[in-house]
């Protein structure tokens, strides 16, 4: 009696856990995002949850936007200000091992810097400078509302 | 510790199961000391044919998920037939597998540098 009621409330916790993961976000498929998500410590899982959901923009980066301690995410950077966005929240993955552990499960993705637009994944370095040459990163950045619409002209002429 | 042949020499054991159908890949090891070994892989691959690139580069992750481990870092270019010809007109799939048989580090790219 006991003993099933405590694999019930087991279950219980983890169904809501895997639903509450599953309404996070269109990136990866539900059971994708459980599996990735099982082992990531209960604080960074909330400070990712969090920072994403508060800010349009945020760089999961080795070291911060005015400082990168990496090429990779000093590419990264770059490539955002080239577009002429001015406020980018960066968390800096160098200062916090649970993060910089914790995001490649996360996002399942290998590697940081990892770029997070209104709280979907969007890329890591070569995605982010792939979608600059391509155009498509503007065009994102546009319809996300993260550039304002004087920086729109150029997109929406293109398209007509 | 990861060599580029190692992550060629995967890629191309992949071939056989067709998770990713390579036509031609390049290996170059850019390690400069410090952080730990970094490459630069180019990957031609109809499985990539009109897949985005996210997607792509979730494939190749997968695949490569043992030697991404032990790697500090990893630069991903992933073509289509198609668009690698668009970008390099002389190329096509059959020197490639040529290539790839004789040369399998890709090491004879000038950019690679280090060790």
């Amino acid at each position: 009696m006991f003993r099933s009621g405590l694999n019930n409330a087991v279950l219980r916790s983890v169904t809501q856990r895997s639903l509450l993961m599953s309404s996070r976000g269109a990136g990866l498929a539900p059971a994708h995002r459980y599996l990735a998500a099982r082992f990531i410590t209960d604080r960074a899982k909330a400070m990712i949850d969090d920072t994403i959901s508060q800010n349009d923009l945020v760089v999961f980066m080795k070291g911060t936007p005015d400082e990168p301690m990496c090429g990779f995410s000093r590419a990264v950077i770059q490539v955002l200000q080239m577009h002429g966005v001015d406020e980018i929240a960066g968390v800096n993955c160098l200062q916090d091992p649970e993060i910089r552990e914790g995001i490649k499960e996360y996002t399942d993705w290998p590697t940081i810097p990892q770029v997070y637009v209104k709280g979907e994944f969007i890329g890591g370095c070569d995605v982010m400078v792939q979608m600059h040459q391509s155009g498509e990163l503007h065009e994102l950045l546009v319809k996300e509302g993260i550039l304002k619409a004087d920086a729109e002209a150029e997109v929406t002429d293109k398209e007509q | 510790m990861v060599s580029a042949k190692d992550i060629s020499d995967r890629l191309l054991e992949d071939k056989k199961d067709k998770e990713i159908d390579v036509a031609h890949v390049e290996v170059v090891d850019t390690t400069q000391g410090g952080c730990g070994s970094m490459f630069v892989v180019t990957i031609v691959s109809d499985t990539f044919d009109r897949m985005l690139p996210l997607k792509r580069h979730r494939l190749v992750h997968s695949v490569l998920k043992k030697e991404i481990e032990g790697i500090h870092a990893i630069t991903l270019s992933l073509f289509s037939v198609a668009e690698y010809q668009a970008k390099f007109p002389s190329w096509t799939p059959a020197s490639a597998k040529q290539d790839n048989k004789q040369a399998p580090e890709a090491s004879n790219d000038s950019n690679g540098s280090s060790k």
